[in-house]
């Protein structure tokens, strides 16, 4: 692979890849606001510029400047080499580029900065971008000096809304256009543009549109400085407090992902953001993925209950325990979901099969719904091909056969996980009983007999395969609300109560015991960079 | 109220359009022309307009129609006047035609005159050096200009049918 | 050395002379027809060997820069001339457009032939209306007598040449910039590479000519190229021919002037200008447009090292001839010709404020240093002639203009930072009294207020 010195490093590089690109491949930043490895380069910002050594034999192009005398205060002449952005350079075998150590390089950044902040409001503490802004870093890291001019700053629009989920303040703005491209680029919905020239640039919506397209949170995210902001986000928690785990999406079948951000202090999440994967997301994320995470603190069962009656979790894994316990295993159905991780899955369908003998498999799950041809699924669940992966040769039958089965008196009693479904399930009320592990209320909720509350993905580390077929773990955020319980957890106490020898107390546990099936896929751990909050691209 | 062109009009528009190999080409023609059919200014209309027929996003329309100064976003007076303000009309008095100019209108540059007839402009260098100074009458310009001169112009501004 | 030629200016002031009769009868359209016989590789060493140096203000070598175009291939070519003249002190190419339009036409003919262009766009900034009405004028003349359209002189070359206008902006006079606002963008420069020459207009192969540039080709096939090279003082420099000379400010005659390369800017200040406006003093002259540094009289050429300078070494700056190579060398610019000469009446402060808001009011904003740096540069010298700005604050002017340089998209930055640097080191003494002044009066303010107390009196009025 040919390579090419930055600073004292040896980079390899791909033909085609620009320095900056081929830093950032091998996880070296080159300061940069404008450019985004996703989008095409505008080289505006011109942070990155680098110095190149001139080919051997060849004088570097030099520019005319004045420097000033500090004792003497008489102007001198100078030269300085003409910098280049490395968003814009191609690499070249054996280039010489000098990046930290040029200190021509170090002036242009510096000056860059300044005039960055130059008409900025400097309004950090009331700023939601604060702690994970790039001004406020290079700055620390290029400037480090007060600002110079004193005057008044050129004032703009501010906290325009942009659309429902978006608000501008043309004040922060550093006119970089990452939005404008990622709306024209892979929203695919040019709505944004910039109006005006010089330093009266400032960021516009199509008249008569909103910025409301599916993609208008990343839009926001692709944003290196506050200027854009995200409704949801605004005013609600300080970065610096936040803490963040590698999630997966639990919106469809795509699988992206991201980072759940979180309060480790109140146990509450915040936010989702994408995380690299250049084979499942790239960088980006749907807007209902970004919300999604809300979902995890919304409808939720936090206690047990046996019919209308809340109870203790020991007495409603015995009421289950009961339930199950009066029936034939030919009358009794057991349902996986397509909403719960493989190691949910994998305890259900081992508790079935081995333990209470069924062969009655069904599978539930959300209904389909639109695609978008970005990133968007049409399959509305996390993990169906996990759990059609742990069936094997005898893939679980659709719920629709389930109620047909009910209809017809085949089927007494049901074991469900989750209580999601595709279809009407009124057929459920010819049940004798239901039991039911969910972290949510749903449309198989209202039938349950005893209910069990099981954690959210965001409460429990898992494994869900995406559409691809790509296994991939959603790590824990936050501790399991009040009674809720992993869902593998509360299979292996439900195994316990009927008296089986189950003994799976760590989430390890259940995966030593995948690791003998063939079906059963255990993600490797995450392996995407991690970055800590708001240093994403 | 919806802007729109007649029939002649439609044909001359057409005929922008031939001139290009796309439509996104004729849109500072299109704005040129509609601007022209629209007492002078870009409205938001026209904005529309011009993206609709051009196929493009208005934003795009509206983002060029800010770039260039020669698009109006208010409707302006009857007669634009540009009085050109950059070094050599500067060396050889475009101050105090300006200042004039202003006095004698009664306005500030950007300003329309309380008739309605004149929006008196600044304007930055219009490749008129050697006949300094100059203004921009409309499509006119008025070269090697003396207080006098703006004056007759001015006057017949203000008073022509 | 002075030598004056009527190459481009022979119709100029003749009622009519923009007409396509009087511009045939003069052997008009002869040399876009002995073009389209010749291959295209004669037709650029035809053109190379004129040395025909862009007249735009980049100085580069029209024949090699046709050069660079790729072989005609699938992919339309373009050849698209620069019309948006609109550097301060520039105006000449106007003279060409209003007064020999055809000259430019038929350039368009041979440059389009030369590059593998079947079309060529003029880019005329839209203030120009006479220019505009008068090349569409000569468009219409052209296709009529079958020099433009399917088979130009029973050619098989088709060839058609369009006005197109911008909407005022400065910036699209930059080549990328120009090329967006033709494709009806926002006229903001591109990032370069890709160059014109492979992805230009509409995304295809395009040269980008200045007007004068391309108008002056029917000449230099007429007389041939190296006869017209030879017109030229600095012929021996690869800098060509004849040009059109303007020049504007504190003269006694104003106006564009044609002569062979070579001319002074004395001969152009003294000789054509008709000497300095009342005969005063001559404070500097601004060369080629504002875009390049001031010079003063008593700036003295000493190039070392190059036998071909020996005669000017020792001599005024004024009295070196002007070319791309000459002027480079002695670290001034030559631009477009045409010069700005200020007397001793101007104050060189208040024309530094002057070009500083033309270069706020035309950056275009896209990238950092010349949107912010323009803006602030503005703001310091509003500050110096407002008597507000300290010594420290009149110190920073160079700074910012020093970190515009270089570090931006296109040369408007270099352009804009270029003429603060050389005014505030050739005249800081008058900067400085500015400032001292300024601090002087704030003083004396300063003092009137603390013996009156009126800060006290006012505030128990309030009370």
């Amino acid at each position: 692979m040919p390579s090419f010195k930055l600073d004292e490093l040896e980079i390899p590089f791909e033909p085609g890849d620009t320095v900056i690109q081929a830093a950032h491949r091998v996880g070296v930043d080159i300061p940069h606001y404008c450019w985004h490895p996703g989008l095409s380069v505008a080289a505006n910002c011109r942070m990155c510029l680098v110095e190149v050594a001139p080919p051997p034999g060849r004088p570097a192009m030099m520019l005319d400047v004045l420097r000033q005398d500090p004792t003497t205060g008489e102007y001198v002449p100078a030269k300085k080499p003409k910098l280049q952005p490395a968003c814009q350079l191609k690499a070249a075998e054996g280039m010489d580029v000098r990046s930290q150590s040029s200190p021509h390089v170090a002036e242009a950044r510096g000056a860059v900065q300044e005039m960055l902040l130059l008409n900025h409001p400097v309004d950090c503490p009331i700023c939601d971008q604060a702690g994970e802004c790039r001004l406020q870093d290079y700055w620390l890291e290029h400037q480090g000096t007060r600002k110079r001019m004193r005057d008044e700053v050129i004032h703009k629009p501010k906290a325009q809304v942009f659309g429902p989920t978006i608000v501008y303040d043309a004040e922060r703005c550093i006119i970089c256009t990452r939005c404008v491209r990622f709306c024209e680029e892979v929203a695919k919905d040019p709505v944004l543009d910039v109006r005006e020239r010089g330093n009266l640039n400032e960021i516009v919506v199509s008249p008569g549109r909103q910025l409301d397209h599916g993609y208008t949170l990343m839009t926001e995210f692709v944003c290196p400085v506050g200027a854009l902001t995200a409704v949801d986000f605004r005013f609600k928690a300080r970065v610096w407090f936040l803490r963040s785990v590698r999630s997966v999406c639990q919106g469809c079948a795509t699988g992206c992902n991201a980072f759940l951000d979180y309060d480790p202090r109140n146990q509450t999440l915040y936010r989702h953001r994408p995380r690299e994967n250049l084979q499942v997301n790239q960088y980006w994320m749907c807007d209902h993925g970004m919300l999604d995470y809300r979902r995890a603190h919304e409808d939720r069962f936090v206690s047990a209950y046996v019919g209308e009656e809340e109870v203790t979790l020991e007495a409603g894994v015995n009421a289950a325990a009961s339930a199950l316990r009066e029936v034939e295993p030919e009358r009794l159905a057991v349902v996986l979901s397509a909403q719960h991780s493989n190691e949910d899955n994998f305890a259900l369908l081992t508790l079935a099969r081995d333990y209470l003998g069924t062969g009655q498999l069904f599978i539930t799950n959300k209904p389909h719904g639109e695609a978008d041809g970005i990133l968007r699924h049409a399959d509305k669940n996390p993990n169906t091909l996990g759990v059609e992966q742990l069936c094997g040769t005898t893939p679980p039958r659709p719920l629709q056969d389930l109620l047909a089965a009910i209809e017809a008196g085949q089927i007494t009693h049901v074991l469900a996980l989750s209580s999601v479904a595709p279809c009407e399930v009124e057929a459920l009320q010819r049940l004798k009983r239901l039991v039911l592990i969910t972290p949510f209320d749903g449309p198989l909720a209202g039938y349950a007999d005893v209910l069990l509350p099981a954690a959210t993905w965001a409460e429990s580390t898992g494994t869900f395969v995406n559409f691809k077929g790509m296994a991939q773990e959603s790590e824990r955020a936050i501790r399991p609300e009040a009674d809720a319980r992993p869902a593998w957890k509360l299979i292996g106490a439900l195994g316990r109560a009927l008296g089986y020898a189950i003994d799976w107390q760590r989430l390890s546990d259940v995966r030593l015991a995948m690791a003998t099936d063939p079906g059963a896929v255990v993600a490797p751990p995450p392996s995407a960079r991690m970055a800590p909050v708001g240093a994403a691209e | 109220m919806a802007f729109s062109l007649n029939e002649a009009q439609e044909r001359e528009f057409e005929d922008i359009l031939a001139r290009y190999p796309n439509q996104m080409a004729a849109c500072i023609p299109a704005l040129h022309f509609c601007q022209d059919a629209n007492e002078n200014w870009v409205s938001p209309e026209v904005i529309q307009f011009v993206a609709e027929r051009l196929s493009l996003p208005t934003a795009h329309v509206l983002g060029v129609v800010t770039f260039y100064t020669l698009f109006n976003q208010e409707k302006p007076g009857k007669h634009q006047v540009w009085v050109c303000r950059t070094l050599s009309c500067a060396l050889r008095g475009s101050e105090e035609i300006l200042a004039h100019c202003e006095k004698r209108l009664g306005v500030h540059a950007g300003g329309t005159t309380q008739n309605g007839r004149i929006t008196l402009r600044t304007a930055e260098c219009l490749a008129s050096c050697g006949s300094a100074p100059m203004m921009q009458v409309d499509k006119d310009y008025y070269e090697n200009l003396t207080i006098e001169q703006v004056d007759q112009i001015l006057d017949r501004l203000m008073q022509e049918a | 050395m002075l030598k004056r030629t009527e190459f481009l200016s022979k119709n100029y002031g003749v009622e009519g002379g923009w007409l396509i009769e009087p511009y045939v009868k003069s052997g008009g359209y002869q040399s876009a027809k002995r073009a389209l016989g010749m291959t295209r590789e004669q037709v650029v060493a035809e053109a190379k060997a004129a040395h025909i140096r862009g007249r735009g203000g980049a100085g580069f070598d029209c024949g090699t820069k046709w050069s660079f175009m790729p072989p005609p291939g699938d992919k339309p070519h373009y050849l698209v001339v620069n019309a948006d003249e609109g550097e301060p002190g520039t105006f000449k190419d106007r003279t060409i457009m209003e007064m020999n339009p055809h000259a430019l036409i038929e350039g368009c003919i041979i440059g389009a032939y030369a590059i593998g262009a079947h079309a060529a766009y003029i880019y005329v900034r839209d203030e120009l209306h006479l220019s505009k009405a008068r090349l569409w004028g000569a468009i219409h003349e052209a296709r009529e007598k079958g020099y433009l359209g399917e088979r130009p002189f029973g050619q098989s070359w088709a060839m058609q040449v369009y006005v197109h206008t911008g909407a005022g902006a400065y910036i699209c006079g930059e080549e990328t910039a120009l090329l967006n606002s033709l494709e009806g963008r926002r006229g903001e420069p591109r990032i370069k590479p890709p160059f014109p020459a492979q992805y230009g207009a509409f995304g295809m192969p395009t040269t980008v000519n200045n007007v004068e540039t391309i108008a002056i080709m029917p000449t230099v096939f007429k007389v041939g190229g190296d006869a017209f090279s030879r017109e030229s003082a600095l012929h021996d420099l690869g800098d060509g021919g004849a040009r059109l000379f303007g020049v504007s400010g504190h003269v006694k005659r104003p106006g564009v002037y044609e002569a062979a390369v070579g001319l002074t800017l004395r001969e152009l200040i003294y000789d054509l200008g008709g000497g300095i406006l009342d005969d005063r003093p001559l404070l500097g002259v601004i060369p080629g447009g504002s875009s390049c540094p001031i010079m003063l009289e008593e700036e003295i050429v000493n190039v070392e090292g190059d036998e071909r300078f020996a005669p000017y070494n020792g001599k005024s700056v004024l009295d070196l001839p002007m070319g791309v190579d000459t002027y480079r060398r002695t670290g001034n610019m030559l631009g477009t010709c045409c010069a700005i000469v200020l007397n001793d009446s101007v104050d060189p402060v208040r024309a530094a404020q002057n070009l500083a808001r033309f270069y706020r009011h035309e950056s275009c904003g896209q990238c950092t240093p010349c949107r912010e740096g323009c803006g602030w540069i503005e703001r310091l010298f509003d500050k110096v002639v407002a008597g507000e700005a300290t010594l420290e604050e009149l110190n920073q002017v160079h700074q910012v203009a020093s970190n515009i340089m270089g570090n931006t998209i296109c040369a408007f930055g270099d352009g804009a930072a270029t003429p603060m640097l050389a005014f505030v080191r050739k005249f800081r003494p008058q900067f400085e009294e500015y400032v001292r002044r300024g601090e002087a009066e704030r003083n004396a303010r300063r003092a009137a207020l603390g013996s009156g107390d009126h800060g006290r009196s006012l505030a128990s009025e309030a009370r």
